[in-house]
């Protein structure tokens, strides 16, 4: 697992521990141990199925969680008080809202539950996407009711934003456009987010964070920029047929081209590179691998995913900025 | 918010309402051998409250206004994913639940009396049937007002019930149906009115137990 080490002196908006479900004899979320810093942005990746909306769900006190608990802010999950619940935005995958409200009416609707709605930033999300307030929800394209559904989800001045998929079925401009809004929301208010995604480059754009789910079980944990440095992939070159089931340690996924054998490895240290040597290649080729291909190499792989902390890195890091600081 | 969310409630239950409305209208047009569509005749054939065909109206009507209520309450809003965002709402699951149930029942219970009153009000006024008019013929119907609550509450506890296939989702449903039709048949009023109130408050004690044990 790729994971990295909370500065404990740091609130956590989101704490899960152990967190589990099951569904039909399935173990769809595994002990999901995750912490959230406040302030931070955090995007929980994984690709279909691998448990995301469950482990959201459970956070949000939509679906009881088997065994393990979470809190959010403070409190736990299942028993959220009102105050604490309108202190936190939750947008559900494919933003279900009723389709017979128009805008304006669903902008009423919700406010009548807060106590704090900022009708100034409804107005500007709103013109900003050139949305009319008397259209109807389901005459919406699936991008004007994702905006819609930012717009009320921020209207109440959240601390904590739990967005489950936000971008699911837009088209590449649209998500674009809802990104950048979603940026400027967190600059300007400095909350904490999580949202869930299975792309990557939206994570990549807003996120400082990011946990990986593969089968049910957070992989990676950590900044994002860790997880792109620990994976790397090597191309070995043999003269002849390479070994099938090559032993280096920490190896996330072996791939036979011909005379080509692909590794994807978490980190590439000494210890890796005694392994690698000693499988004879004529030629070693280290490539870094964007956060994408990192994501796809780590998650695809036939091998079960391989756990990574990178406490190590992360420690260093804190400690530079604590020298810097 | 409590406004707002009876405005809700209210807003997604005209439609069935109007259906019902129009059932309701074709109905009297039967009883009443007052003609509203060209098939119906003018002739009463039979004395109200008394061996007419109210019992398979208003099962039809009051009934299906109340299954169709429960579902639209629960079960629809399932499938659309849009608990998601109403019971996020900074407000307890218990009372979501319990105004929902207020505004459905209220409307199927009203809608059952409303139904009955003014048929007894149409038989009561004179040269409407060729008889004296006693409010005493009215009792059955009172009975059969009771299964009013029991339908729509399995209804409604149907639509919220987790369930793993069709049959047995409809279990609540069917069993208030049983309770129904029970409560039809007992001669006295006062058994059918426990009959009634017990297996309503039954049904919503197992609805406030699920909505906040089941997962969304």
């Amino acid at each position: 697992m790729v994971g990295c080490a909370h500065p404990t002196e740091m609130t956590n908006a989101i704490v899960t521990e152990r967190l589990t479900k099951h569904y039909g004899g399935r173990r769809v979320v595994d002990s999901l141990s995750l912490r959230v810093p406040q302030g931070s942005v955090y995007g929980l990746l994984g690709r279909n199925g691998a448990g995301k909306s469950t482990a959201i769900k459970m956070m949000m006190g939509m679906v009881r969680p088997d065994s393990g608990r979470a809190t959010l802010l403070g409190e736990d999950a299942e028993t959220l008080s009102n105050a604490t619940r309108a202190r936190i935005a939750y947008l559900a995958e494919g933003h279900p809202l009723y389709g017979w409200m128009t805008i304006d009416e669903a902008v009423k609707f919700t406010r009548a539950f807060y106590p704090r709605w900022n009708d100034v930033l409804v107005d500007q999300i709103l013109d900003h996407f050139e949305l009319q307030r008397r259209q109807k929800f389901r005459r919406l394209s699936r991008g004007q009711q994702a905006q819609v559904s930012l717009a009320l989800a921020v209207a109440p001045d959240p601390e904590l934003l739990v967005l489950d998929d936000p971008t699911l079925g837009l088209d590449t401009v649209v998500r674009r456009d809802f990104l950048e809004s979603l940026i400027q929301i967190i600059q300007r208010q400095g909350r904490t987010i999580l949202f869930s995604s299975h792309i990557l480059g939206d994570v990549e754009r807003v996120a400082d964070r990011i946990g990986i789910m593969v089968d049910g079980v957070l992989r990676v944990d950590c900044r994002t920029e860790t997880f792109r440095e620990s994976v790397r992939k090597l191309v070995l070159e043999f003269a002849g047929y390479p070994p099938e089931s090559p032993s280096v340690p920490r190896l996330v996924s072996s791939r036979i081209y011909g005379t080509s054998l692909e590794l994807v490895l978490v980190g590439y240290d000494d210890e890796q590179r005694e392994a690698v040597e000693a499988l004879g290649p004529l030629s070693i080729e280290v490539l870094d691998l964007n956060l994408e291909d990192a994501f796809i190499e780590y998650t695809r792989g036939p091998r079960r995913s391989l756990p990574i902390f990178s406490t190590e890195l992360e420690h260093a890091e804190s400690t530079r900025d604590q020298g810097a600081a | 918010m409590l406004k707002a969310l009876v405005i809700k409630e209210l807003r997604e239950s005209a439609g069935i309402v109007a259906l019902a409305i129009i059932g309701a209208v074709y109905m009297f047009g039967e009883l009443t051998a007052t003609p509203v569509v060209p098939w119906q005749g003018s002739t009463l054939y039979s004395y109200p409250f008394v061996g007419d065909w109210l019992g398979f109206y208003f099962c039809i009507v009051v009934g299906g206004l109340a299954i169709a209520l429960g579902l639209r309450q629960t079960a629809w809003e399932l499938g659309q994913g849009t608990y998601f965002f109403l019971l996020h709402r900074p407000l307890p699951r218990a009372r979501v639940f319990g105004l929902k149930l207020l505004v459905g029942g209220t409307i199927a219970i009203t809608f059952g009396a409303l139904l009955i009153l003014i048929y007894a009000l149409w038989a009561a006024q004179p040269g409407h049937i060729p008889a004296p008019f006693d409010w005493r013929m009215t009792g059955w119907a009172w009975n059969l007002w009771l299964m009013t609550p029991l339908v729509y509450v399995g209804a409604f506890l149907s639509g919220i019930r987790p369930a793993r296939w069709f049959g047995s989702r409809l279990a609540p449903l069917l069993a208030g149906i049983g309770l129904a039709v029970a409560v039809t048949y007992v001669p006295w009023f006062w058994l059918a009115a426990l009959i009634s109130v017990l297996g309503t408050a039954m049904g919503l004690i197992a609805v406030f137990y699920y909505v906040q044990a089941r997962d969304y």
